[in-house]
């Protein structure tokens, strides 16, 4: 697995495309993901589970299992005030501690910046 | 020319980091070319503490708002745009803003860095909070993204300053 993240609008996908030869796609459900070789827009996939009351840390899971050799795109989120809104709240806290797991099990994981990459595993 | 990007969360020391580059790139007559509007005593304040803060390191002052006509720069200088982000703004938030303002930037800015022995570009690093905001702050963030994507692209150096230190992401630090 290799883990691409950062700010929004810093070119995470084009970066992970050229360093991994696999173009990232959004995935609209779990089960898009489990069968992705690029995934785009995690944390909207993040979104999207918790709002449909699905359980992240179980899904992240599956995905470690089940799509191993996967790469994963997200947003960095959760580098501003914490939000008053429980559920806001929860989204960038669970979206972080699933990237933790990635990060993990991830053979190389990148910090996107203005289009550069900082190699943090 | 040389051309560097310099961005950091707010707070982050960037801006002292930045003069202090370019005093060490050129020890006599400086531009820093200030892009903040004058407004309210938030700003003000804002604005006289970057004063103090660079006073006695040599910088002349550019106030200006927009993209100034290169003849405004010295030619062969250093000069430090503090800041991007309020540039952008500038020109986004304007009576008639520009079709695609990242290019517009881009496009302005090019004849200005060729002007300078050495731009320097501060901006802000403000990417990273997962709010979903309105619109017009969504498309902020996006030309502001594509124009830090292009100008690191073209630039020799790029830091992120944390903590008040320098964490390069492109180029290596001058050795002066």
């Amino acid at each position: 697995m290799m883990l691409f993240i950062g700010g929004r609008a810093q070119g995470k996908a084009a970066y992970a495309a050229a360093h991994t030869g696999c173009t990232p796609q959004p995935c609209a459900t779990p089960e898009e993901a489990l069968n992705s070789p690029a995934i785009d827009q995690f944390h909207l996939l993040c979104r999207a589970i918790l709002e449909g009351g699905g359980d992240l840390s179980a899904f992240v899971e599956t995905l470690v299992a089940q799509n191993p050799d996967t790469v994963v795109v997200c947003d960095e989120i959760g580098l501003g005030i914490v939000p008053l809104d429980p559920f806001e709240r929860r989204w960038r806290e669970e979206t972080s501690r699933a990237l933790c797991r990635l990060a993990e099990v991830s053979q190389r994981v990148e910090r996107v910046c203005c289009g550069l990459g900082v190699r943090l595993k | 020319m040389s051309l560097t990007l310099i961005t950091g969360g707010s707070g982050s020391g960037k801006s002292a980091w930045a003069e202090n580059l370019a005093v060490a790139l050129c020890p006599g007559e400086k531009l820093y070319w200030a892009t903040m509007p004058p407004g309210g005593p938030e700003g003000a304040a804002r604005i006289a503490r970057h004063r103090a803060l660079r006073s006695g390191k040599g910088f002349r002052t550019l106030e200006c708002p927009q993209l100034p006509p290169a003849a405004d720069l010295p030619a062969g200088g250093t000069v430090l745009l503090e800041d991007l982000s309020n540039l952008l703004a500038n020109h986004l938030f304007s009576p008639h803003p520009p079709q695609d303002p990242a290019a517009f930037l881009l496009e302005g800015l090019r004849p200005l860095a060729a002007r300078c022995g050495h731009l320097l570009v501060v901006s802000n690093e403000v990417f990273s909070d997962g709010i979903p905001y309105d619109p017009e702050t969504r498309a902020f963030l996006t030309h502001l993204g594509a124009l830090h994507r292009a100008l690191a692209g073209q630039a020799d150096l790029v830091v992120e300053v944390v903590c008040g230190l320098p964490l390069v992401l492109k180029g290596a630090l001058p050795h002066v």
